[in-house]
């Protein structure tokens, strides 16, 4: 769907998180507007940084919430201390226009890093002969996958 | 790449059409796997909306660890339905 977060101009400092808010259908463009610059500012009061706000606009509901079939979806993504993320979650709870929420760490980057590096290390202590670090030929599982036209996938 | 096999040679090979099951994360090296990638998901939510399980997907125990986890964030904003009735 969307991608994921730019890196920040400076790294580090505090965890990086990811809310997703859900405001009533009938919230218009300018309340939206409002509820969300509510939000961006606790990130910069409270000493995080926002990276980026993405709007989804509106979209079926997979199941009703507050009797709402549908919704507008907000994605903010910012770095800050634990503090801002519990103020921003105590706002959206006492916003009636915003019916469901989420956050969630984002730790995706360090998935990615350990992934890297453990491939790395593969290719480091693999036999000679093959640089990818795959298996060689021959020590595989037995079953043959080229042998039968279309059989994977 | 592998050299033809001859059948019956080496293993159990008994049901001769039978697809083998590969973890498709592996397969196509997604190294996270994002709660908002609903089309993604979906592969992995049959109709009822339960979790397709490891032994049927053929999903590795890491990254079906991590696809549960993407489906029940999912599930939490509405993304992906608990269960259709």
């Amino acid at each position: 769907m969307s991608e994921p977060a730019a890196a920040p101009a400076a790294p580090g400092k505090h965890r990086r998180y990811e809310t997703t808010i859900i405001a009533a259908p009938n919230v218009t463009e300018d309340e939206l507007n409002q509820i969300v610059a509510a939000l961006e500012k606790v990130v910069a009061d409270g000493g995080g940084t926002l990276i980026r706000t993405d709007r989804w606009g509106k979209r079926r509901l997979a199941f009703r919430v507050r009797k709402h079939e549908d919704g507008i979806y907000v994605l903010m993504f910012y770095e800050a201390p634990s503090a801002v993320v519990r103020e921003i979650e105590r706002r959206i709870r006492i916003e009636d226009r915003l019916i469901k929420f989420l956050t969630v760490l984002v730790d995706w980057e360090e998935k990615v890093a350990r992934a890297e590096a453990a491939r790395a290390a593969r290719i480091r202590n693999a036999p000679p002969g093959r640089l990818d670090g795959g298996v060689p030929e021959g020590l595989d599982s037995g079953y043959d996958e080229d042998a039968i036209p279309g059989m994977r996938g | 790449m592998r050299a033809p096999k001859k059948p019956g040679t080496r293993g159990p090979k008994k049901f001769l059409f039978r697809r083998r099951k590969f973890c498709k994360f592996c397969d196509e090296k997604i190294a996270f796997i994002d709660y908002k990638d609903i089309k993604l998901l979906q592969g992995f939510v049959p109709e009822r909306g339960k979790i397709l399980p490891r032994r049927i997907s053929g999903t590795c125990a890491m990254h079906q660890r991590e696809l549960q986890q993407a489906i029940k964030r999912a599930r939490n904003i509405a993304l992906i339905p608990f269960t259709t009735d």
